[in-house]
């Protein structure tokens, strides 16, 4: 006797959630293959099929990889062990006010970031942050996006390289340039990625991109002329005019903005004009999150708070760290310094590999837990039936909830607040900026991002598909490696810091890579290194384009 | 292996004007067929990184040259692989006029396109097809007025002469 049992789910990837169904047949064979117990489907309705990381759903399922038992202290524990030995320390350190912080990833439900903040008044901190990092920026606008309306409008304007980042955009994004004769696609980005090879592609010189869409604005709001033989950021002054007038005459156009660790400068400059620049011109403008629920966490969040929360941990004024849903490791720079002076770290992790935490819980992807979401086009969607999870891995809420009990012996109440909006987002900049390459620093690196990784590598860090990349890698133009007689690795340096790269063979990527730059694939823990920010200008903690060097 | 009875073939079909290189059909296809890998790429250009899909085509020389019978055209027109007689002689791979068979071989065998027939079984399309995420791949009707025509664009790429690469 055999049943199927069916789980209709979202995918646990990016904002743009599609339906998955995951369906486990339970029979008693004698003998059966890795991964045969599960088979995905992809949701007829949504007709978006899935990205390279959203298929490896069924190889996130059974996982060798995967954290099965919580970690205190380097020992394996059973989950009330670990959380009986945590609640001492948490105790003594949250005597004093703000001195735990909490980093909350963008992939959580809308019932754990809310379950977040009642930790966050518990634990007597007000210091509760979203990330990755760039989703920061999405908190101050509302998305005027939908997916039925982006596939029929008459002019997409694409702002970072929103198929390597949400490559299931593609269709939609593909199907309004092919729809009718005339429908445009514009590609604005600082390098010639995966959609500048289907559209008209504008190139922004690294860091200019705030300065070059603040040009473009005064342009449309006739604050400024442009002569016709000015070049603003690489771009010549034709071409901005052409631009103005695509933006102006398009009826229903929508301009989409996609940023990734170390892509743009300003990023949240960028947010306010493209705004601004969508309201002058009557054209719909959202931002791709990286996180599945950034926008819905970031709300319940409420604050802008990951400036303040790296400034304490980089001035070693706090004692505790809990991040939920990632290695601190990954993606705080410079960590291995901070994480000497803080007491307590304690994290929930997907993966085996963060064992240098005091407290490691193992967590649950989306497809096992139960909850609601804020989609991409700012609808409510809620999980389906939760796949069961591998060894001990809890969901996030239900260890929130175990830890409040243990620490209060009762649920506390949570002040949800609603993000204010930053007054300086509509100020445009007119200021050139100062060129980021020096003598000493004669290259500029650029984070990138690739549509196929998640995690620390092991399971799907690939390039070629067929090509496991474990080591960090970054991308230099062939005929400077030649010049420079630079060997297989090198070491980059920026002022941030440094680490030590392969350099990658270019012909894995579908664009060139020009000669000053070197792109830095973002999902190494390494690449963060090179990116550290003190005070950037706007606030955000994602910096983009740095100047750097290559360290024979 | 159930036959099937002899209908108006389907093939995979690549738009290439629209193939962002996501790679999502290879894992879908590596994910579902244990772990193997069953499309090659194409390797032409720094620019050009496009699934290569088996032609199933109608005269296969790779069923002509398997010295064991691995390969055998079925009814519906599929190639099917028989991974329990194929010894890994590698014949098929040199046979192939288009280089979609892969020289590489998993657990001691080859491993080929089969068209995800227990999907086809089920009214669905292929893994690849379903899940391509810019709907460059599709499954289409091969009519008889076409057979003739088949085998000259047996390559089942659609270019359009605006492609710019």
């Amino acid at each position: 006797m055999s049943s199927v049992e069916e789980y209709r789910t979202k995918c646990t990837f990016c904002s743009v959630q599609d339906d998955i169904i995951l369906k486990r047949k339970s029979t008693k064979a004698a003998f059966f293959e890795k991964g045969s117990l599960f088979k995905l489907y992809y949701d007829e309705k949504s007709k978006r099929g899935l990205c390279p990381r959203g298929n490896f759903t069924l190889e996130l399922l059974n996982s060798p990889y995967r954290l099965r038992k919580a970690e205190l202290f380097g020992e394996e524990c059973s989950l009330d062990e670990a959380i009986k030995g945590s609640v001492p320390e948490l105790k003594r350190i949250i005597e004093k006010k703000n001195n735990v912080a909490i980093l909350l990833s963008g992939n959580h439900t809308l019932e754990e970031a809310y379950l977040a903040k009642t930790l966050s008044n518990e634990l007597n901190t007000e210091l509760l942050g979203l990330f990755p990092f760039e989703d920061e920026a999405l908190l101050s606008i509302k998305n005027d996006f939908s997916f039925n309306s982006l596939s029929e409008s008459d002019l997409v304007v694409t702002v970072g390289d929103v198929f390597s980042i949400s490559p299931t955009l593609a269709r939609p994004i593909l199907d309004a340039r092919s729809k009718k004769r005339g429908n445009r696609l514009i590609s604005l980005d600082i390098i010639k990625g995966r959609v500048s090879l289907f559209a008209e592609h504008f190139n922004v010189k690294p860091g200019y991109m705030s300065y070059f869409l603040s040009v473009l604005l005064n342009f449309l709001e006739g604050k400024s002329k442009l002569k016709s033989n000015e070049t603003v950021a690489g771009v010549s002054a034709m071409r901005i005019k052409e631009m103005a007038e695509i933006l102006k005459n398009s009826e229903n156009g929508q301009i989409l903005f996609s940023n990734i660790y170390g892509h743009f400068t300003n990023p949240y400059s960028i947010v306010g004009k493209l705004s601004s620049i969508s309201e002058i011109t009557e054209n719909r403008f959202a931002v791709v999150p990286l996180g599945q629920n950034s926008l819905g966490v970031g709300r319940i969040i409420g604050d802008f708070n990951n400036k303040k929360i790296l400034d304490v941990l980089k001035a070693k004024k706090i004692e505790g760290l809990i991040v939920l849903g990632g290695d601190p490791f990954e993606f705080i720079p410079k960590f291995e310094d901070i994480f000497g002076y803080l007491n307590f770290v304690m994290s929930t992790v997907f993966f085996k590999g963060s064992n240098l935490s005091e407290c490691i819980i193992p967590s649950n992807f989306s497809f096992e837990k139960k909850g609601s979401f804020i989609s991409l086009e700012e609808k409510i969607v809620n999980l389906g039936e939760p796949v069961p999870p591998v060894g001990d891995a809890i969901s996030d809420g239900d260890f929130i909830s175990i830890l409040l009990s243990a620490l209060s012996g009762s649920e506390a109440k949570a002040r949800v607040s609603i993000p204010q909006g930053l007054s300086f987002i509509k100020e445009t900049d007119n200021k050139m900026p100062s060129s980021i390459t020096d003598k000493k620093y004669p290259f500029t690196a650029v984070g990138i991002g690739l549509p196929f990784h998640h995690d620390r590598g092991e399971v799907s860090r690939r390039v070629k598909w067929n090509e496991q990349k474990n080591e960090p890698y970054v991308f230099i133009n062939p005929c400077r490696v030649k010049e420079l007689s630079l060997g297989s690795k090198v070491k980059i340096e920026t002022p941030n810091g440094s680490s030590v790269f392969k350099i990658e063979d270019c012909s894995n990527l579908p664009f060139d890579i020009p000669e000053d730059m070197i792109a830095v694939p973002v999902h190494f823990p390494e690449s963060a290194q090179l990116f550290l920010c003190d005070s950037d200008s706007d606030g955000i903690i994602s910096p983009g384009a740095v100047k750097a060097r290559i360290v024979k | 292996m159930k036959k099937q009875k002899a209908k108006r073939e389907k093939r995979v079909v690549l738009d290439v004007d629209r193939c962002i290189s996501c790679h999502a059909c290879d894992v879908a296809c590596y994910e579902s067929h244990s772990e193997k890998f069953c499309l090659s790429r194409s390797n032409f250009d720094i620019t050009v990184d496009l699934p290569l899909h088996c032609k199933h085509c109608t005269d296969a020389s790779c069923v002509a040259v398997c010295p064991v019978e691995a390969l055998e055209k079925r009814e519906d027109g599929v190639v099917y692989h028989n991974n329990f007689r194929c010894i890994g002689c590698l014949s098929c791979t040199i046979a192939c006029p288009f280089g979609v068979l892969s020289a590489k071989r998993v657990r001691h065998i080859i491993s080929k396109c089969d068209l995800c027939y227990d999907m086809l079984e089920e009214g669905k399309e292929p893994r690849c097809v379903q899940t391509c995420t810019s709907g460059a791949l599709s499954f289409e009707e091969i009519t008889y007025e076409d057979e003739n025509e088949r085998d000259r664009v047996d390559a089942r790429v659609k270019a359009k002469p605006w492609r710019r690469l």
